[in-house]
């Protein structure tokens, strides 16, 4: 290899920056070097030195505040549903004669208005976080984190650590979902990506509700058979018996966490296809301030 | 050496060009020679221009007009101040340790 190709290989090494500014004095020093060997090596461990350096400034500390920015969305969800539950909770009162199954129902309801937002949020939200698979992983590190708060955490279920399980289930499968929606939208199939993110976001959910449930509560309470409705049953606070041996059905045992999980998979999906598309990069940023 | 120490692996090499600097302005191949003079080793031009852009991004070196397609620097007023306190300090550190070892 001949010292001009060594000296352009190694300035190639440098961050683009550092090479514009300082290249062509480094260049001079290594041509006339009298130890040309030991001064590419010097000059090759410093250019990677540098690019790490420049990664670590630039691009890993924005990744990691946005992925921490993340992990702190299901603690802003959590509230947001506890204060429409609580405005439904009031309304209620004012109808003294409705049973505990429209109660339920109601509460459950607090779920689509901040599925709503959840949405308009992930529309929002500039899309330079993390990798787009790494979105699920983030929301549920903040949902098993919030759940293993004590007191506060009860709010996602009593029994610990059913909560987290449940969120470590449906970020796992989330993060399958996103992967594959993503391989088939770069390959043009929109609508398939879509399905797929559907289906999966359903599967994600129904797993979590089940892993929670099966971790909490016992094959007697809780018949296995009925497993799949369990989240269904949660969510919407209807009586669909599936879990008969518990005084309030799956609604009590799973809590807040089927409705946490239902607004974090909202968020993440549409979080992820815009990250996959580019689309938010032209747009205006909202969570994001990194 | 509190303000040196911001540049991390690049410290003493960093403290190496602004001695180097000290007496004149110069450029990369003639602070290499006056380092190898001064400290018996000669560094090698990616650690030089490491040193280099630390301190001018520090605001301690800056780069003067070319000169026969070589690019001089020279030590800033702010420079000035921090090598004067660096030396001071090791000044102070040598004495220290050197009366220290005369009285064992």
């Amino acid at each position: 290899m001949s010292r001009p190709f060594a000296v352009r290989t190694v300035l190639r090494l440098y961050p683009a920056a550092i090479r514009d500014r300082y290249g062509d004095e480094i260049a001079d020093l290594l041509a006339t070097s009298s130890r040309p060997g030991h001064d590419l090596a010097d000059a090759a461990w410093c250019a990677l030195t540098e690019r790490g350096s420049v990664m670590h400034g630039s691009i890993n500390r924005a990744v990691v505040l946005r992925t921490i920015k993340l992990v702190c969305v299901p603690l802003a969800f959590a509230p947001v549903l506890l204060a429409f539950a609580s405005v439904a909770a009031v309304a209620l009162n004012a109808f003294p004669t409705v049973g505990q199954r429209v109660v339920q129902i109601v509460l459950a309801a607090a779920v689509l208005p901040v599925s709503l937002l959840a949405w308009w949020l992930g529309r929002r939200t500039t899309a330079a976080t993390a990798a787009a698979p790494a979105i699920p992983v983030a929301l549920g590190v903040g949902v098993a984190a919030l759940a293993s708060v004590p007191i506060l955490g009860e709010a996602l279920g009593e029994q610990w650590p059913a909560a987290p399980l449940a969120a470590a289930c449906w970020a796992l499968i989330l993060t399958a979902t996103i992967t594959l929606a993503g391989r088939l939208r770069r390959s043009g199939r929109s609508r398939a990506a879509v399905t797929t993110s559907v289906l999966g976001g359903l599967v994600a959910l129904d797993t979590a509700g089940m892993a929670q449930m099966t971790s909490a509560v016992n094959a007697e309470a809780a018949p296995r058979a009925a497993a799949p409705l369990w989240y269904l049953e949660a969510v919407s606070g209807l009586d669909l018996g599936s879990a008969a041996g518990l005084p309030d059905g799956a609604f009590e045992m799973l809590k807040g966490s089927p409705a946490v999980l239902t607004v974090s998979t909202v968020f993440a999906l549409v979080l992820a296809a815009r990250r996959r598309t580019g689309v938010a990069a032209a747009d205006p940023v909202v969570v994001d301030a990194g | 050496m509190d303000e040196l120490t911001k540049l991390g692996r690049f410290s003493e090499p960093a403290l190496h060009v602004m001695i180097s600097l000290a007496g004149a302005a110069k450029h990369g191949y003639a602070i290499q020679d006056d380092i190898e003079r001064l400290t018996g080793h000669r560094p090698g031009p990616g650690t030089l221009y490491g040193a280099v852009r630390r301190l001018e991004e520090q605001g301690y070196i800056r780069a003067l007009q070319e000169r026969d397609r070589r690019k001089p620097y020279e030590l800033t007023a702010a420079g000035n101040a921090v090598l004067t306190a660096e030396l001071q300090r090791i000044r102070l550190l040598a004495r220290t340790g050197l009366t220290r070892l005369a009285a064992t």
